[in-house]
């Protein structure tokens, strides 16, 4: 019995770690609107209303469905004023986007690929998503360029 | 032909080339895109990346070592080269990278370790980091193995040959573009060029005369209208020459329209020394030509020109050894004088035109009293047509007298024509209206075989009467005169030495000595020819040597005249002894009193006719007089002596 509680409170703390590792990297921060830096986390984030669409990348096989928050929604939500964000991942690789302009598309800071949450090796939490499928526009280098993964920070310019 | 067929390939070779071009180049900008696309972005990009993730797990692994509060920054650079590994073996935009020598290899062996690494870091994760520490130096010797395969993948991909490659191509694409726009653009300007040329050609061909070159009669309106207007601009005059070649369709029966051609041609080069800034020449059409005199101030240089171009014209010319004396009509009328439009120029230069033809010097200044004699000729032209047909025309008998006995020999046929409401119309103009209204023949075929019916009648009823009759002298250039003459006889059965016709001498001579043979011929059929109005035109001595001529009239003037001096009847003396050498008939025109009668009769003349014995009448009244010579009645004196 003691072992099996044991077992028991183990993969409680382990669950709960998992979870807070998990918590850790599922936070953007916001920076360079106002003093200090503003976190928002995955619950948050899923609490917003969600969009979802199929779309085909240049580093996916076959149509991969993705679900997540509408950068639009998000930085109003954050109440961003500046025209040009500079959205950043976690191995410091960045890209500036003047999210105003994209307004008419849904693009998505998308935390679902195929129903499932996406982990780091799979360039979760966020991945930066264009709809390029319903959109052929958006299928340029441009915005491949644009479409950042593993979001930590958003940088307002 | 072959011109217009080497014109068209030309045409296609081109739009196929520019088509072509187009293709290759579009093609080739694509290719380039995706060079610079696919090949400088991601497997040089993905090979850094590679190495930079690689490297950063290298440093963490080491910085953990010794610090092991560093574990989430470790557990990081764990997850990020797993995710690097995952970019590289999925989806196109790493799809070069994959091609890369040695590549396949590389992730394989990287994905193994991390594999291997992963059991030891969820380990770790949980807690076991002692574990993790255990393995640590074993992980870094495995690491620093592959390394070296990483690096030299990311050296591969920025040296290697399939790549330096590519970047040639760019390149050469670049250039290749360059050659294709400038070859794109002169194609283009060929194109131009060859489209404006044809414009140009063809518009040539449409304002031009494709025989002569000269200008067409859509050019002359052109040009008339343009100097007509500088003409009101500067309040000077326009003078419009319009040119017509008498008897050219004479020289197209005759000897083909090779020869017809190359003598317009000839016509056509003389009338264009004549074109220079303010003049321009033009083909109306057929043998009618025009010279456009712009800018006239000076009347008398109008008539110049026009005198000009008709002595030009006459000059005698041979073709293929056959020798030609051109003749040609001048009409001449002035733009804003004579006419109000440069339509109605035409149509005055045109009458003015048609009257120079039945004038000596065939040149002719439009002036408005030609437009009466137009409106009248229309008229005549039009009833004369149906005068022939409904029998509304007549012919009169003048009696030819015998001056020794004053017996009726013969007698003139005369036409006489009174219009409904012109009244009585000269014969000159009825004949001359027959030849320019293209009725001569109808005409003068009515006219002959009325005279021969007639004569016939008159010898059935025991009266050998010679019967002369005046052909006109198209008759004898234009038609067969000869065939006409013996289809009447044939018909009438009137004895061919009883005809005589009458040639004047200004006018038919000069006819005549194009066509030599017609005398012969028509000899041949035994019909006789009379020199009529003998001494008054461009009489030649020579005419009555080598034509076969029978009878000779003395003209009325020569007769009129003996009243006043002496001197005339050694005139008519001299004829009449040229004409027994010759031993041709003289007759003598015009004898209104007794005094030319006893005159004549002195003379030696043989025959004469005149008002003095009867004017012209009716065929009946003809027969009264026929009756009354029988008893000398037609010469007064002697009637009156018993």
């Amino acid at each position: 019995v003691n072992i099996v509680k044991c077992l028991f409170f183990g993969l409680c703390i382990l669950l709960i770690s998992l979870r807070a590792m998990a918590i850790d990297f599922g936070v953007i921060t916001l920076e360079g609107q106002g003093a200090e830096p503003v976190q928002i986390t995955m619950e948050q984030i899923q609490a917003m209303p969600a969009t979802e669409f199929e779309s085909y990348t240049p580093w996916t096989e076959g149509k991969t469905h993705f679900k997540g928050i509408r950068l639009q929604t998000l930085m109003e939500h954050l109440g961003v004023t500046g025209d040009v964000i500079r959205v950043k991942a976690l191995n410091q690789y960045h890209a500036d986007i003047a999210w105003k302009e994209l307004a008419e598309y849904p693009v998505i800071f998308a935390y679902e690929m195929d129903g499932e949450p996406m982990s780091i090796r799979e360039k979760g939490p966020y991945w930066l998503m264009f709809p390029m499928t319903d959109y052929p526009e958006l299928n340029v280098p441009k915005y491949h360029i644009s479409m950042v993964w593993q979001v930590a920070a958003i940088e307002v310019l | 032909m072959t011109r217009r067929v080497w014109r068209f390939v030309m045409m296609i070779a081109l739009v196929v080339f520019l088509a072509a071009s187009l293709f290759v180049n579009f093609k080739r900008q694509a290719a380039t895109a995706k060079i610079l696309a696919v090949d400088v972005k991601t497997s040089s990009w993905a090979a850094a990346q590679l190495e930079v993730d690689f490297l950063q797990l290298q440093n963490a692994l080491e910085v953990y070592q010794s610090d092991p509060a560093t574990w989430n920054a470790l557990w990081l650079r764990f997850e990020l080269l797993w995710s690097r590994l995952n970019v590289l073996e999925v989806g196109s935009e790493t799809e070069k990278f994959r091609e890369l020598e040695e590549s396949r290899k590389v992730l394989k062996r990287l994905k193994a370790l991390l594999t291997n690494m992963d059991a030891d870091f969820q380990g770790a994760e949980q807690g076991g980091r002692a574990l993790l520490m255990s393995r640590m130096s074993d992980i870094k010797t495995q690491m620093a193995d592959l390394y070296p395969a990483i690096r030299s993948l990311h050296m591969a991909s920025y040296t290697n040959q399939t790549r330096l490659e590519h970047l040639e191509n760019i390149g050469q694409l670049e250039r290749l573009t360059l050659w294709l726009l400038l070859a794109l653009m002169a194609a283009g300007f060929a194109l131009v060029y060859m489209v404006i040329r044809e414009s140009q050609h063809n518009r040539r061909l449409a304002m031009h005369d494709p025989m002569t070159g000269l200008a067409n009669r859509i050019y002359f309106n052109v040009w008339l209208k343009r100097l007509a207007e500088t003409a009101e601009a500067n309040n000077n005059q326009v003078a419009l020459h319009v040119i017509d070649l008498n008897g050219f369709k004479a020289i197209n029966d005759a000897y083909g329209h090779a020869i017809g051609d190359e003598f317009l041609l000839a016509m056509a080069g003389r009338l264009k020394h004549f074109e220079h800034y303010d003049q321009k020449v033009a083909r109306l059409g057929g043998d009618e030509f025009a010279v456009i005199q712009g800018a006239v101030t000076d009347l008398t240089k109008v008539e110049g020109l026009a005198m000009a171009i008709y002595e030009t014209l006459l000059q005698p010319l041979t073709i293929k050894g056959i020798r030609f004396n051109p003749k040609a009509s001048v009409g001449v009328c002035l733009y804003p004088r004579d006419a109000e439009t440069t339509h109605q120029t035409l149509l005055n230069a045109d009458i003015a035109m048609y009257r120079a033809k039945s004038m000596t010097t065939h040149v002719c200044v439009f002036d408005h009293s030609l437009v009466a004699e137009q409106d009248r000729y229309k008229t005549l032209a039009h009833a004369l047509d149906q005068a022939i047909e409904s029998n509304a025309l007549e012919l009169h008998f003048q009696p030819l007298l015998d001056l020794k006995n004053g017996e009726v020999v013969g007698a003139e046929a005369l036409i006489r024509w009174k219009h409904a409401t012109l009244g009585q119309i000269p014969p000159q103009e009825i004949v001359s209206i027959a030849e320019r209204s293209g009725l001569a023949e109808t005409f003068n075929q009515w006219v002959l075989l009325r005279a021969c019916q007639q004569g016939r009648r008159w010898f059935d009823e025991g009266y050998s009467l010679s019967i002369n009759v005046n052909i006109s002298p198209a008759m004898y250039t234009k038609y067969d005169l000869v065939a006409s003459v013996d289809n009447v006889l044939k018909l009438t059965g009137f004895p061919a030495a009883y005809l005589t016709l009458e040639v004047t001498e200004d006018t038919t001579m000069r006819e005549l000595e194009h066509t030599p043979d017609l005398m012969e011929r028509l000899c041949q059929l035994g019909v006789k020819l009379a020199l009529d109005d003998f001494g008054t035109g461009y009489s030649s001595l020579s005419h009555l040597k080598s034509l076969p001529v029978s009878r000779l009239k003395i003209d009325k003037s020569f007769v009129w005249d003996l009243d006043q001096t002496g001197h005339q009847s050694s005139f008519i003396s001299t004829m009449v002894q040229l004409a027994q050498g010759l031993n041709i008939m003289v007759v003598a025109e015009g004898i209104e009193t007794e005094a030319h009668y006893n005159a004549l009769r002195s003379l030696g003349c043989d025959y004469g006719q005149g008002y003095f014995f009867s004017r012209p009448v009716r065929a009946s009244v003809f027969d009264q007089l026929l009756i009354a010579s029988e008893q000398g009645g037609l010469i007064p004196s002697l009637v009156n002596t018993p």
